[in-house]
């Protein structure tokens, strides 16, 4: 007898739904798996048989064909156990025919009947939503986060005989027996927004460095701080998701579906609503930054997409490493392309990256450094331009004074929610600015949008050429001022572009002159 | 070539030859009566090199090629040479203890009549080094008082830039050869000191600028000046060798006052207690040159723009249109009209750089805070105006 089951797997980012073919026929007694399915898929087979045993259900010797359609995607690290085993008990009778029809099945088995959770639970709902399913059963463990889709009717189970029990009651026995699984988003949103301890006011001081990071998060810029050791630099990096706007429900999903395709979702989660923090190592591989590998898995960069990815210690990253970052910063994704796959991910992170000024740590305090200028060039030249121009904020987190550690400053009081409310109108300013075009923030903006939007009056054309003269500005750093004046116009609410707004700018520009190509002479 | 010059082809060879130092030099010279007769009978001269890998490479040198090749190589390349027996060498340096047995350089040599002050200091200096060795090169240089140093990073090379923009000689001891700029970085201080000065060498032509030779050059910084003036200094350091040459040479040490909690002044500081002359500008060091009397013919320029310590702008002479040599590279612009800001703001700055965040504290701290946005622009106008200059994100006070 032949029996179908739909089931789905996932491939890089994106998901698919298949068949799982299984027809039990007469002759000598065997088992063969066809469909393009690579070794651990084929492995389901052998599993699935101990685990029907296990269960209680007895599979009659027959010449067992399962296909797995359609044969023209590998199936790779897809787990087919529970919708084979569903086959196989309809194939043989135990299951009625049709009582599997319009269900989405997937999860994996133990060899004791266990159900168990697999990856990408969330993209392959959503595919099996789009296509006009309605129900799906999966693991417990995966209900949750199933459940995040709409419209789509969520049976977790536990072992293989509630999801046979639950298949052979009727229609409307149905939910009394396994109640669908159902989550309410509003709730799992307000969680995420109160559940971060970190707050701004904790941070003491740095009153430059928080304003930077306040414009940072306002134009989604590239931020990146220089200072010496222990002057709070990771603590403002890591407080960096919660003066970002909250995430918005597509975002959401987005970000869910990539921690979701790298296995990354707990029982518990319905989806990702903060902000991710990614804090890499900087011994980090090229393979575990940028994903990939042997089968396609996300890479940090993607797993802090709309989020934070923070570069600690940035020259001690290796530069072919540090390089990879252009692409993805270039085009907010990565493509990754192997001899047999090829696969994008998306990638869309502001950069918050941090170094010492120099090897020892203490340029240009000249008394406690001694580093000489080729080794702080040599330090420094082990970041690769072309991410440094891609960085539009770089600012100086000097070392900490007593009293402002002591708390008696009396400006450490500014809380994320504060400046993620001043955050949020500016983003509103430039979502209001950019309706209608492919642009987000200011940060997006190429040299032929500043031209359109960062319009300057007389005196503030005066003031840039100025700067030019006097601080030997590049070409690079004036499009990076007039983006970064932008957002600054945008925080203080104004439409023009003032003075003080350049001037501010130009103070958070990467000093190229003096720290990147070594000191000039006074 | 006459009878001077294979003199002069000789000596050089002899300067040049391996194993040979001054004394074994000397002791050939006096042996055999001059540098043609050494070469002739080189093989005998091995008794006076003491140690065999020496004496080996010493024959080898002599029993290859044209003795003067070498010599007119050099000539060539623009370069000069001379050694003890001949009358042009620099009767300053015979004075010194261990005066080296011959000198190659590039340029000129400094006027032995006209006075001289070596500037030197450490390779590592804050913003207030760097910015008072420029302006001591730049007094001096405009006195017409030549400026000797090493041509390091550092103060050694904005006090020679300083003299050569103000219309002044400079001079530069390498520890290499003299067609070895060394460091690569002062390649153009290298050449402009070719054209109004002289870069000067001990070490043979083509030596490499080995770290053992460095002890040995400051000698001649010392030996070729007057006054020896330190900008900033660490306790122990190479300024500290140059300081003991000079004294041991009986030039005058002179050293610029620092802050006691700076490690870059903790060097001068410990001079000036030791006695050594304080320089608070370069007129003191003009004072010092005048009182010496030795050379009743010198020349030193007055009624030249001194800093004035007190106050930052100056009233001297206007520039004339064709610019005399004492007011080359003086800039006489009006104070700049500052707004109630931007006065604010430079009373957070100091020569030494501060960052955003110590400018706002030390203003909050005088009772006039300024909010950060506006205290940038403040900054920003400031360094436009050239009253403040920025330098690794850091802002300071200009000086000059």
């Amino acid at each position: 007898m032949f029996a179908a089951v739909l089931s789905g797997g996932v491939r890089g980012i994106t998901s698919y739904l298949m068949q799982v073919e299984v027809d039990a026929a007469d002759g000598l007694p065997s088992f063969v798996m066809v469909g393009y399915a690579s070794g651990d898929t084929r492995e389901a087979g052998d599993r699935v048989r101990v685990a029907l045993k296990n269960a209680g259900y007895h599979i009659p010797p027959m010449r067992i064909t399962v296909n797995l359609s359609p044969a023209a995607i590998r199936k790779e690290r897809v787990s087919v156990d529970l919708p084979l085993a569903m086959g196989l008990l309809c194939a043989t009778g135990e299951l009625p025919e049709e009582c599997l029809a319009d269900t989405l099945v997937f999860g994996e088995l133990g060899l004791d009947g266990e159900v168990r959770s697999v990856r990408g639970t969330l993209p392959i709902v959503a595919r099996a939503a789009q296509a006009g399913i309605r129900t799906c059963i999966l693991p417990a463990d995966n209900a949750r986060e199933g459940a995040a889709v709409s419209g789509m009717k969520i049976v977790g189970v536990r072992t293989l005989e509630e999801a046979v029990l639950y298949l052979k009651a009727s229609a409307e026995e149905r939910d009394g027996l396994i109640p669908p699984t159902t989550v309410d988003l509003e709730e799992v949103f307000a969680a995420g927004e109160t559940s971060d301890p970190a707050d701004f006011s904790d941070i003491n001081g740095q009153e430059t460095v928080k304003r930077a990071a306040m414009i940072a998060a306002a134009g989604f810029h590239h931020l990146l701080l220089i200072g010496p050791p222990g002057t709070g630099k990771s603590m403002i990096a890591k407080r960096m998701p919660g003066i970002l706007p909250p995430l918005s429900e597509d975002e959401s999903i987005e970000v869910s579906t990539i921690y979701s395709v790298a296995g990354l979702m707990g029982p518990e989660d319905t989806l990702i609503t903060r902000r991710p923090f990614i804090s890499p190592h900087h011994t980090v591989t090229e393979a575990a930054l940028t994903g990939g590998g042997a089968s396609p898995r996300p890479g940090l960069i993607s797993l802090a997409h709309r989020g934070v990815l923070f570069l600690d210690e940035l020259p001690e990253f290796h530069r072919a490493t540090l390089d990879l970052l252009r692409q993805p910063m270039e085009d907010r994704r990565i493509s990754i392309a192997r001899a047999g796959f090829n696969c994008v991910y998306p990638a869309d992170f502001m950069l918050i990256a941090a170094m010492n000024p120099c090897p020892c740590g203490y340029y240009p305090d000249r008394n406690r450094c001694r580093c000489a200028e080729h080794e702080i060039r040599r330090y420094l030249g082990r970041i690769s331009g072309p991410i440094l121009d891609r960085i539009d904020i770089c600012v100086e987190a000097p070392r900490v004074k007593i009293e402002d550690l002591s708390g008696t400053h009396p400006a450490g009081d500014l809380t994320s929610a504060a400046i993620r409310d001043r955050v949020l109108a500016a983003r509103g300013i430039q979502k209001k600015r950019f309706t209608g075009t492919k642009l987000r923030f200011n940060a997006d903006m190429e040299p032929a949008d500043i031209k359109r939007y960062c319009a300057l009056g007389d005196a503030e054309n005066a003031m840039l050429s100025g700067l030019f003269r006097s601080m030997g500005l590049s070409a690079r750093a004036y499009h990076r001022i007039l983006r970064l004046a932008r957002t600054i116009a945008d925080l203080d609410g104004s439409e023009r572009i003032c003075k003080k707004h350049i001037a501010e700018a130009a103070c958070y520009r990467r000093a190229d002159s003096s720290y990147w190509s070594g000191g000039g002479a006074a | 070539m006459n009878a001077e010059d294979t003199d002069r082809a000789y000596l050089y060879w002899l300067f040049s030859a391996p194993g040979v130092d001054r004394v074994t030099a000397m002791t050939m010279l006096a042996a055999y009566g001059s540098a043609q007769e050494v070469c002739r009978h080189a093989v005998s001269c091995l008794r006076y090199i003491d140690r065999p890998k020496r004496r080996e490479a010493f024959l080898a040198y002599a029993q290859a090629g044209d003795p003067t090749a070498s010599y007119e190589r050099i000539r060539e390349a623009g370069i000069s040479f001379t050694a003890m027996p001949l009358p042009d060498y620099p009767e300053k340096l015979r004075d010194i203890p261990d005066p080296p047995f011959g000198l190659t350089w590039i340029g000129r040599l400094p006027d032995p009549v006209q006075p001289a002050v070596a500037v030197v200091g450490a390779r590592q200096c804050s913003e207030y080094g760097r910015i008072m060795a420029a302006r001591f090169g730049e007094e001096l240089g405009a006195a017409g008082i030549r400026v000797i140093s090493g041509m390091a990073v550092g103060i050694d090379g904005l006090a020679q830039r300083g003299a050569l923009r103000a219309g002044g000689e400079s001079y530069a001891l390498l520890a290499g050869g003299v067609d070895n700029c060394y460091p690569a970085e002062n390649r153009e201080l290298y050449e402009a000191l070719k054209e109004h000065g002289g870069v000067i060498s001990e070490s043979p032509v083509g030596m490499e600028p080995l770290r053992q030779l460095f002890p040995a050059r400051n000698r001649l910084i010392s030996g070729f000046c007057d006054i020896l003036l330190v900008i900033e200094a660490r306790k122990r350091s190479g300024t500290s060798i140059t300081v003991d040459m000079a004294l041991e040479q009986g030039r005058d040490v002179f050293a610029l006052p620092g802050r006691v909690t700076d490690g870059l002044s903790e060097g001068c500081n410990n001079l000036i207690r030791q006695g050594a002359g304080i320089a608070t500008c370069a007129a003191d060091l003009i004072d010092a040159l005048r009182t010496g009397e030795l050379y009743p013919d010198r020349r030193i320029r007055t009624g030249i723009h001194m800093f004035d310590n007190t106050d930052g702008d100056s009233h001297g002479a206007e520039n004339t249109p064709h610019g005399s040599a004492n007011s080359r590279g003086k800039r006489r612009t009006p104070p700049p009209l500052l707004s109630p800001e931007e006065e604010t703001a430079l009373r957070g700055l100091d020569l030494m750089p501060r960052s955003m965040d110590e400018i706002a504290s030390a203003l909050q701290a005088l009772g006039t805070p300024l909010e950060l946005p506006i205290l940038m622009e403040s900054l920003v106008d400031l360094c436009m105006k050239n009253v403040a200059a920025e330098e690794a994100g850091r802002f300071y006070r200009k000086g000059v």
